[in-house]
This record gives C-alpha cells, sequence and structure tokens, in this order.
C-alpha cells in the first residue's frame, strides 16, 4: 500500500511544526503496516495533544478522544467488535500521565490493543510544560531552573504490569522502530510501543536546543540499544535504553472472557 | 533513481541533510510558496540508490523514513 492510501494525503502538508517527530512516527507506522493492514478493520484511537492528532490523518475509521481516556474508548471499541484491529496514538502526556491509570489497568488485564507512545518529554501542544517523562534537570516552560523530578519510564512498568509485549524506540532509529511495530501489529494481547521522539518547538526551544537535526543528534546521544541487564534497571543515568523490554505471549483478555464465558 | 523533494510539503526543518550518510543533500537559498527554506539534492549520484531501475528494491532510503513531512520521494531517472 503506498503512503498515500495510508494516509489522508489531502490533509498534507501535515499541521506539524518544522522537523518534529510525530512524521518520522507517521513514515515508520506505515512502512511497517503496509503490507498487513487492513484499513477497513482498522480503527484509531487518540486522545488530545500534537501526536495524538495521528489518527486523523489514517485513511481508517478514527475517533478522537477526550484528553487521557484513549486507552478506555479504545477496550470499549475493541470488546464492541473483536475482529478490529484497534490501535492507540498519543503522548507521554495522554497516555502516561492523565492516562497512566487506564495504561496501568489496560496492561494488567492484556487488553488486545496496540498502544503507540511518541514520548516527546513534554507536553507539545500546551507550550512545553514537564510530563511525568521528562528527563532529569531538562527545562521547560514550567521548571525554568531545570527538573528536580526523575521520569518515569512506561515501558518498565507495562511490562512489569504483565503486557505481551512492551518496547522502546527512537525516531532516530527507524528501522529498528519498523521490525518493532510489525512485531507488535500481529501480537495478542497488551502491546505498548514507547518512541522516544523530538518536539523542536516545546522541548527544543525551551533547552536551548534550536535547530531539529541538533535536537536530533542530542536525542541520539541520549539513547543506546540495551543489553538485558539494562531492562529493569531505574534510569538514573539520563540514557535511555532501546529494546524490547517484555516479548511474552500470556492469555490476552478476549481469550481469558472468551474461556470464563464459555 | 534519485530522491526528490516536494516543494509542498517540505516545512525546511533539513533533517534529511543531517541523516544521509552520504550527504546527497545540502543547503540551498531557494524558498518555497509557504516560506521554507528548501534543502537541494546536490549529489543524488552519490545515493546508494542512483543505479537502481523500477521496481528494483531499494535500500538505506534513512531520509524517506526520516522526513516529518513525507516530503521525500524516490524518482526513476
Ligand atoms: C482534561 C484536559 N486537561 C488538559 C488539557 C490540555 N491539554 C491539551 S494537550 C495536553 C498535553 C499533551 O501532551 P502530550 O500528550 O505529551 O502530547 P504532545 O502534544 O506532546 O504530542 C494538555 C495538558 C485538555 N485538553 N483536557
Ligand atoms: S508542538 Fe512539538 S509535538 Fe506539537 S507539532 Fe510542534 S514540534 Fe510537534
Amino acid at each position: 500500500m503506498e503512503i498515500e492510501e495510508f494516509f489522508r494525503m489531502d490533509r498534507w502538508p501535515n499541521s506539524y511544526c518544522p522537523g518534529c517527530g510525530n512524521g518520522i512516527v507517521m513514515n515508520c507506522m506505515h512502512r511497517a503496516m503496509r503490507d498487513m493492514v487492513n484499513l477497513d478493520r482498522l480503527v484509531m484511537v487518540g486522545g488530545i495533544g500534537c501526536s495524538a492528532r495521528i489518527d486523523g490523518y489514517v485513511f481508517s475509521d478514527a475517533i478522537h478522544t477526550t484528553h487521557g481516556r484513549a486507552i478506555a474508548f479504545a477496550t470499549g471499541i475493541k470488546l464492541g467488535n473483536p475482529e478490529l484491529d484497534v490501535i492507540v496514538i498519543g503522548g507521554d502526556g495522554d497516555i502516561g500521565a492523565i492516562g497512566g491509570n487506564h495504561l496501568i489497568n489496560a496492561a494488567r488485564r492484556n487488553m488486545d490493543l496496540l498502544v503507540i507512545c511518541v514520548n516527546n518529554w513534554i507536553y507539545g501542544m500546551t507550550g512545553g510544560q514537564i510530563s511525568p517523562a521528562s528527563p532529569h534537570e531538562c527545562m521547560s516552560t514550567t521548571t525554568p531552573l531545570g527538573n528536580p523530578e526523575y521520569s518515569f519510564e512506561f515501558v518498565k512498568l507495562v511490562a512489569e504490569c504483565g503486557a505481551n509485549y512492551a518496547a522502546r524506540w527512537s525516531i532516530t532509529h527507524p528501522f529498528q522502530l519498523v521490525n518493532c511495530l510489525k512485531t507488535a501489529f500481529q501480537k495478542k494481547g497488551f502491546r505498548f510501543v514507547e518512541v522516544l521522539s523530538i518536539c523542536p518547538t516545546g522541548f527544543g526551544r525551551n533547552n536551548k536546543i534550536n535547530e531539529p537535526a541538533e535536537l536530533y543528534k542530542f536525542l541520539k546521544e541520549k539513547t543506546y540499544i540495551m543489553k538485558d541487564e539494562n531492562r529493569i534497571a531505574v534510569n538514573l543515568d539520563g540514557k535511555f535504553p532501546l529494546g524490547e523490554f517484555a516479548n511474552i505471549d500470556r492469555e490476552s483478555y478476549i481469550e481469558s472472557l472468551k474461556k470464563i464465558r464459555g | 533513481m534519485h530522491p526528490e523533494i516536494n516543494p509542498d510539503y517540505c516545512k525546511g526543518c533539513h533533517l534529511c541533510i543531517h541523516v544521509c550518510p552520504r550527504k546527497v543533500y545540502s543547503k540551498s537559498e531557494k524558498i518555497s510558496k509557504r516560506g521554507a527554506v528548501l534543502p537541494n539534492v546536490e549529489h543524488p549520484d552519490k545515493c546508494v540508490n542512483a543505479k537502481k531501475k523500477k521496481g528494483e528494491e531499494l535500500s538505506c532510503e534513512l531520509c524517506v523514513l526520516s522526513c516529518p513531512d513525507q516530503a521525500i520521494k524516490f524518482l526513476e531517472d
């Protein structure tokens, strides 16, 4: 499937700022799914935020929900019609901050959903406030002296809750991200893909990294491909391990429901 | 095959210049209708796909995947 059949190019150029990582995530989604997705059976669910708008660009059914509630709406859609492929897309704020509780419980249930969390370390759409995923000491509109908190690592949380798949990649590793999305798309149960991304407007400007290419380089230097021992270790050195944090085949929620109901 | 930039989609972020390992792209003075400073496909012959024909599988394509605006396509020579 060509990109014009996957994305609504009648809405191009897309609404993102120059150099925004969301567009790279879109390319990788297309590359990963073009051979296996059936757009008639796909539902994209987004909450609120720049990344959450990706749902509106895909040539499938899409629902734009309230902030943080995308996983809850998606759960309802999947239970209503288990034949559908349901993909949730949103930012670190949408999925991990206001939507954090839905994330935890969907992972615990092993709900049959693919969640793509575009983590640009900031609330992009509302002007660059910190999110729970912002790195320690980073600058933002709400932390002008630097972030005193340490960041939340959603992939580790989701893996510990019992999700079938949890992986983190970055827009600076697009080929690995494509493969990861392919794997995640084909599995059952709860699948969570965190994509580290860049927001030149919200994060870059506040941290005096003014060019998208410079921010891209900065992100690449902040990440490394992990070995197994890094899976669960708490990240205090400010470097983000990339790779699979969980890849299991636990009974999914729909399977478990069928078993109980008979 | 060589890469080409769609001036209507490009917003001038210049990530293509940054990611291309073969330095195919360069900065230019060209300004698009929307006011973006367009990159230039200065050395299409340096691209790893330069000698490929239509239908042949392309390699690399880092610029295509890394363009946030879906502005890069490979065209036949
Ligand atoms: C209930 C509610 N609270 C707050 C907001 C304001 N708001 C809109 S987007 C957003 C944060 C989005 O950040 P993130 O999910 O990280 O996405 P990004 O824009 O960075 O892609 C917030 C707080 C809202 N729309 N609804
Ligand atoms: S504010 Fe940030 S996340 Fe939103 S479109 Fe601009 S660069 Fe992208």
